[in-house]
């Protein structure tokens, strides 16, 4: 079954790679944007089935991002994953109280990422 | 030559996904070198102690980018070296000795020109 997802990171290389990784490997349709403001446009647009979310972005973050979703009742049911750096996972406890599907570490195995995200949503 | 023997494959047909990610690599190497210069730079500053605020910041987030992109494109150890490097360079940090910011940075150039 074909799904939509997408990915909110400021990082080119990033979004690229993840979007390379999901459409070949998994088949599933990708969108990308820059920017925690881009993303919420994006996802009131497209509706994806879950929302790949980096935390470290200038100005709009991933857990203020993640926050302007929720308050959208348009948003408010997609799934979220936060994707964050090694050193920032003693944050866990942070984001775990923010209601976010699951939070993964850069750098993710581009092979991996996918069965990843399965395994989290429940999809496989 | 044996004309029994089987044609070999394109490169294409056997590992598309990691041509893809060369190719991507190839796209973003420029932008991976900027911010291994910009380390270096601070290295330098560093060594000559008047490594400024503003340079510190800056190279707080090209380490950071660049741990969060080696590893994704299958430089471990790479990733674990930015991490040090942006650990040095957080802000409430100021380093001071760059013996070890110069090993780091080096040693991920050597990776980044040999991947």
């Amino acid at each position: 079954m074909s799904r939509k997802i997408l990915i909110i990171d400021d990082e080119d290389d990033i979004r690229q790679v993840a979007a390379l990784s999901l459409e070949t490997i998994a088949g599933w349709d990708v969108i990308v944007a820059g920017s925690g403001a881009q993303g919420i446009q994006q996802a009131m647009e497209n509706l994806p089935d879950a929302i790949l979310l980096d935390v470290m972005m200038p100005g709009m973050d991933g857990p203020t991002t993640f926050r302007e979703l929720q308050k959208n009742p348009i948003t408010a049911n997609i799934p979220v994953i936060l994707l964050t750096a090694k050193v920032q996972s003693a944050d866990q406890s942070r984001f775990a109280g923010l209601g976010v599907r699951a939070v993964l570490t850069k750098p993710f195995d581009p092979l991996m990422l996918s069965d990843q995200m399965e395994r989290i949503l429940e999809w496989a | 030559m044996n004309t029994s023997d089987p044609a070999p494959q394109p490169k294409e047909q056997v590992d598309p996904i990691s041509l893809a990610l060369d190719r991507l690599w190839a796209r973003f190497l420029p932008e991976i070198m900027q911010r291994i210069a910009v380390i270096e730079s601070a290295v330098d500053a560093v060594d000559s102690n008047c490594c400024t605020d503003d340079l510190r910041h800056q190279t707080h987030l090209a380490a950071h980018k660049l741990a969060g992109s080696l590893g994704t494109f299958g430089l471990p150890q790479g990733t674990e070296m930015a991490r040090f490097i942006e650990q040095a360079f957080a802000p409430a940090e100021n380093p001071t000795s760059a013996d070890s910011l110069r090993r780091w940075i080096k040693q991920i150039r050597v990776l980044v020109e040999n991947r």
